[in-house]
């Protein structure tokens, strides 16, 4: 993958595209960069649609800054990268606290998301049931441990754990893809403390794009009760709630999250092909 | 007149180094009973601090509730007079849980003595080693001399001091060392150029105070992180 950079919003983010029709931003989530989205996930979705990667800040091949981690600011980095391809209007995927910086981005910019999909993530703040503390524990502690053995330690929350015994391997050089560019520690630090200063519970009722929130009932880390509450909140939501699998459900069942997906964002697709781009 | 900051000085006669007590012992002994009361206001400073631990026993401070998630910055603990790292056991586990990673002193029972000021050193360097950042020092009363010491001398692992009912007069701050400051009300009387940040609660008991935790955790948020030059 060879990525590019754009200067948006005062730092450099890295990002990628692939394939062609409707644009598709994909947010990726907590520590994570844009090489963890599983391949066969991508090649999927750019059959479909003109599919936008990229870095958050403080991961991969973006910049890593100290300051500017606050969601909403990650979710003008989104919008800014957006002016930066002209893209006028897009989809939006945000996995995890991914779904929290698209959240953000649609309460703050809603002309420019043309529809919504979440995907085991939470609206913060008092509606939010949050991971009992040994699973944060198990996420945030992690000093004195090498990448690998970290990564190996939140495999234990993120993965539902016969899919983890049945796909080590598979799991094994996911993680290795993952920690080519190791996400340094201040901006894990500094993307988890942004993460639980989030809540966008007051603001979700405002949100018109069409909104699809899906999740793994397996999930430990954010519980899919979480995803009900958003299904509360956002008008006319569509909840999918997948059983089986937990917070990693898009690495655990692609197809069936490909097709999902597909499906809900070609049936919103009609009006945006007319504004999808400031050149047009 | 509970609330008069000098009253044990009024009250206590300030010894002199005499014949069979040194200066140094006398001002140890002046040290504790500024810190403690003893002994002639244990029974009522003992009612009175019983009484303001269980008022403040429930506080949602202590759960987490209303204080600002930290941003791992690494936090030395240094303990007051008498005090050592188990006294800071409490606010140690409460720092951790609201995203700081706080560090023992190495003090085992802080006595005032300079020689504590070299296992501090090592406790501050391998703390901001560690996490590859500067560390920030919370100092207990007379913990603060030693901290500015360490401060002044490790100013490439140390970014900020934060004193927690210092003693009074207040030590001279070392240029280039940033100085925070909680204090009790009762002991607002000392006049510092320093901003301070005025909680109610006894003196002797702002190491659990709610209120000391909450300005400490608005101060240590607004700290910004910096990360150690490896170059």
């Amino acid at each position: 993958m060879t990525m590019r950079h754009a200067e948006v919003n005062g730092i450099k983010i890295a990002f990628d595209i692939r394939g062609s029709g409707p644009s598709l931003i994909l947010v990726m989530g907590y520590r994570l960069n844009s090489r963890a989205w599983p391949l066969d996930f991508i090649e999927a979705l750019a059959k479909r649609f003109t599919v936008v990667l990229f870095d958050n800040r403080g991961t991969g091949l973006s910049d890593k800054p100290i300051f500017g981690y606050e969601l909403s600011n990650m979710a003008k980095d989104v919008c800014g990268l957006m002016d930066h391809l002209e893209i006028a209007r897009a989809n939006v995927l945000g996995y995890s606290m991914g779904g929290a910086i698209a959240q953000e981005l649609v309460c703050r910019y809603p002309e420019r998301v043309l529809s919504l999909v979440l995907c085991a993530t939470l609206c913060g703040g008092r509606r939010a049931i949050y991971a009992r503390p040994t699973v944060i524990s198990i996420m945030h502690d992690l000093d004195g441990l090498d990448p690998a053995a970290a990564a190996r330690r939140i495999w234990t929350v993120t993965y539902e754990p016969k899919y983890l015994a049945a796909n080590v391997d598979k799991v094994e050089r996911q993680m290795q893809r993952e920690l080519e560019t190791p996400t340094p520690l201040h901006a894990a630090d500094l993307q988890f403390q942004a993460f639980v200063d989030f809540d966008t519970s007051e603001a979700l009722s405002s949100v018109r794009s069409p909104t699809l929130i899906m999740t793994g009932d397996r999930d430990v880390l954010i519980p899919p009760r979480n995803s009900e509450v958003l299904a509360a909140l956002i008008p006319d939501a569509q909840l999918v709630i997948l059983p089986g699998f937990a917070h990693r459900v898009i690495w655990e069942s692609t197809g069936q999250c490909v097709a999902l997906i597909g499906n809900f964002l070609e049936q919103t697709q009609a009006p945006a092909n007319a504004g999808d781009s400031y050149a047009e | 007149m509970p609330n008069d900051p000098n009253r044990l000085r009024k009250r206590i006669p300030r010894h002199k180094s005499g014949s069979t007590i040194s200066g140094t012992a006398a001002g140890f002994i002046d040290e504790t009973m500024r810190t403690f009361g003893l002994p002639l206001f244990w029974p009522y400073d003992s009612f009175e601090a019983a009484v303001e631990v269980i008022l403040n026993s429930s506080d949602a401070v202590y759960r987490g509730r209303n204080v600002r998630y930290g941003d791992g910055k690494p936090v030395v603990l240094v303990p007051g007079h008498l005090g050592g790292d188990v006294t800071l056991a409490p606010l140690s586990m409460w720092l951790h849980a609201i995203g700081y990673r706080p560090a023992k002193s190495n003090i085992l029972i802080n006595i005032n003595d300079q020689s504590l000021d070299e296992p501090l050193a090592a406790a501050s360097r391998g703390a901001a080693l560690r996490i590859g950042r500067k560390a920030v020092m919370i100092a207990f009363d007379t913990g603060l001399r030693s901290a500015l010491r360490v401060a002044e001398v490790e100013r490439d692992y140390v970014s900020d001091v934060i004193a927690v009912g210092p003693s009074d007069p207040m030590p001279v701050v070392p240029i280039g060392v940033r100085l925070h400051v909680i204090k009790s009300a009762r002991r607002a009387s000392i006049a510092s150029h320093q901003a301070v940040h005025f909680v109610q609660g006894s003196p002797a008991l702002l190491y659990v105070n709610p209120a000391a935790w909450r300005v400490l955790a608005g101060i240590l948020r607004e700290i910004p992180i910096a990360l150690l030059d490896r170059s």
